[in-house]
Order: structure tokens, then C-alpha cells, then sequence
């Protein structure tokens, strides 16, 4: 247990959810099959989006984790730590949904 | 506290202040860790994407490496600039960092180039008359002097400081060194694979170059990473409070 909690706490752990939501989850996402990010401005601002949100999303998973590591599950203690977990990750479903937006204003505009 | 992984140092350091944890292997150990997690996430990379050269997975523009590589740096951005909100006596430092990270992980996306329609790294472009005046000029007062006034304001910040953490061997002068090396190391690969290589004959070394230089800079920013990471800790609310 102490070892998975040594765990959680290093870097590592973190930047392991980097390599796996870029190499499983980029690949995934709406019309990124279709290779426009690269070849498109309007594509490439959304890839820019895209990598933020990403970034968003494991800083409101690590604050949502290391809050709840922190306060042994009492939340209440530690609510702020949760209150920022959630700020940021509607920060990085935002970013998703303008990611989504560019893409489809760049198809269009293609 | 188990020292199996990398792990916030007892004493919760602030960005440029940390003087109690000042020996040289704390660059090497940083640097260690990172060329590790690289080989390891390269070697799932290549597992996880099915391709079939290893060249597909290290040496390909838009490749897993680089694609990795950009999301390490878009990430650490967001955590700088949550670093800057949450600690004010740093704050300027800490922006300074958020705009570097932006800047290196459009740089890997090759973002300029998408953006402009020409490459802003090489300089005889801005002399070039097929590009637009207004468009070299937008680039030169909206991207590159914001960028030196950023390098120039961290300079002195850092400069202000050099000599007290030298002489207590504050550990971020040799990881900022040894991060400079890296720097300068891919800085380096990729001017001698794009211009240099077919002077040389030596075109067949051209993948093994370019797969080089996209492996360096992927350690380039797990090396930032694992070296912020306990000064990002240290910034954090329930971080402060736990000890």
C-alpha cells in the first residue's frame, strides 16, 4: 500500500497518463484519423487545444487524487483540494469542446 | 518516506530557494529517471501502435514520440501556470516557465510552420520577400521580443540569486545546466540532420539523427518535469499543509 502510495506521488505515475492519452486517446478523438490537425491552421490550433485540455484533465485528476490521498478520504478537509480538481477539469472538458469545435469549423472551412 | 520514487524533499522547497538538498547527483538522478521513463514509454509506444519500424515510432514528424513529447510540455505549462496562481512570492518565475513550456510545445508541433506558412527557425526567412512584411513583423514583436524580454526577466531573476546558491550549491544551478546540455544537444541534432548530414555524406544517418534529436527532446521535457516536480508539490495547498 505504501508502495502504491510512493507511487501516485511521483512523477511518473502522472506522465505515464500523458504517454497513454496521447498514444491511445489522440488517436481516437473525432477526425484526427483523417490527419487534418497537421495540414490545417484551424486544425492545428485545435491539436494545440487539445494537448492544454489533456493538460487540464491530469492536473483535476491529480488534484482530485493527492487531495483524497492527503486527507486519508475526508474530504471535507480537504475540500479545496477537490474544488480545484473539479475547476480544472471542466477547464480541460472546455478545452475538449472548443477542440471540437475547431476541428468541425476547419472540416468546413476544408 | 520511501525513496523508490522520486518524492518531494522533507523540507517542501520553494522555486529557487532550495538550498539544504545541494548535491550533484540530483541532476544526474534527474536525468537518470528521465532516460529511463523515455526508453520505457518508447518501448510501450511501440507495443501499444503496432508500427512496424522503430523509425515510424522515434524518428517520424507526428510520430508517438513527438506526440508525447508535445503533451509533456502543454502539460507542464498548465502546472506552472497553476504554480504561478497558487504561489505570489514566485509567481514571476513561475510565468516565465508557463510561456517557455507553450513555447516548447508549439515548437514541437511544429505550430509556427501550420500557423505562418513558413518556418520561423530559419533566419533568412525574415529577409525573404515572398513572405508578407507584416506578417515577418507580426512575428518579430508578437512571438520573438516577447520571448527575449521573458528570457531577459528570468535571467535577472536568476542572476540575483547566482551567487548566495552557489556558494550553498543549491541544486537548480546544475539542473538548470544540465538541462541547458540537453537543450543545446538537440538544438544541435537538429540543424546537423537538416543541413549538415548531406555535406558530410552521410544521408543514411539522416533517421538515426532525427530519431536522436525527437528522443532528446522527449527526455529534454520529462527531465524538466521530474526536476519541477517537487518545486509544483511544494507550491500546492494540501501539499503545505500535510507535513
Amino acid at each position: 500500500m505504501k508502495y502504491a502510495l510512493d507511487w501516485i506521488r511521483s512523477w511518473p505515475a502522472w506522465m505515464l497518463l500523458i504517454s497513454v492519452g496521447v498514444t491511445v486517446g489522440l488517436p481516437r478523438v473525432p477526425y484526427y484519423q483523417e490527419g487534418l490537425p497537421y495540414i490545417y491552421d484551424l486544425g492545428g490550433m485545435a491539436l494545440v487545444t487539445w494537448y492544454i485540455g489533456l493538460g487540464f484533465l491530469i492536473l483535476g485528476l491529480y488534484f482530485i487524487v493527492m487531495g483524497c490521498v492527503s486527507a486519508g478520504w475526508f474530504l471535507s478537509r480537504r475540500l479545496h483540494a477537490v474544488l480545484f480538481g473539479g475547476v480544472a477539469l471542466i477547464l480541460g472538458g472546455s478545452c475538449h469542446w472548443l477542440y471540437l469545435i475547431l476541428l468541425e469549423m476547419s472540416v468546413r472551412v476544408t | 518516506m520511501s525513496q523508490g520514487f522520486p518524492q518531494m524533499p522533507s523540507d517542501k522547497p520553494s522555486l529557487l530557494r532550495d538550498t539544504r538538498q545541494g548535491q550533484a547527483r540530483l541532476c544526474w538522478k534527474n536525468l537518470m529517471e528521465a532516460l529511463f521513463f523515455c526508453v520505457t514509454m518508447t518501448l510501450l509506444a511501440k507495443w501499444s501502435t503496432n508500427l512496424p519500424a522503430w523509425g515510424d515510432v522515434i524518428a517520424s514528424e507526428n510520430g508517438p514520440i513527438e506526440m508525447m513529447s508535445a503533451g509533456v510540455w502543454f502539460v507542464a505549462m498548465v502546472w506552472c501556470l497553476t504554480a504561478s496562481l497558487s504561489h505570489p512570492p514566485h509567481r514571476i518565475e513561475w510565468l516565465g516557465l508557463t510561456a517557455l513550456c507553450l513555447l516548447f510545445g508549439l515548437r514541437e508541433l511544429d505550430a509556427h510552420v501550420w500557423a505562418t506558412g513558413w518556418n520561423l527557425d530559419k533566419s533568412a526567412n525574415y529577409w525573404n520577400p515572398r513572405f508578407p512584411l507584416w506578417e515577418r513583423l507580426l512575428v518579430i514583436g508578437g512571438m520573438i521580443i516577447p520571448v527575449m524580454v521573458i528570457g531577459i526577466v528570468l535571467c535577472f531573476r536568476i542572476w540575483a540569486r547566482l551567487t548566495v546558491d552557489w556558494n550553498s550549491r543549491a541544486p537548480w544551478i546544475g539542473q538548470l545546466t544540465v538541462g541547458g546540455i540537453l537543450l543545446v544537444f538537440c538544438v544541435v541534432l537538429d540543424k546537423v540532420h537538416g543541413y549538415y548530414l548531406p555535406f558530410l555524406g552521410l544521408e543514411e544517418a539522416q533517421l538515426f539523427f532525427m530519431g536522436l534529436e525527437e528522443f532528446g527532446e522527449y527526455v529534454l521535457g520529462i527531465y524538466t518535469v521530474s526536476v519541477l516536480w517537487p518545486y509544483w508539490q511544494a507550491t500546492l495547498p494540501f501539499h503545505q499543509t500535510d507535513s
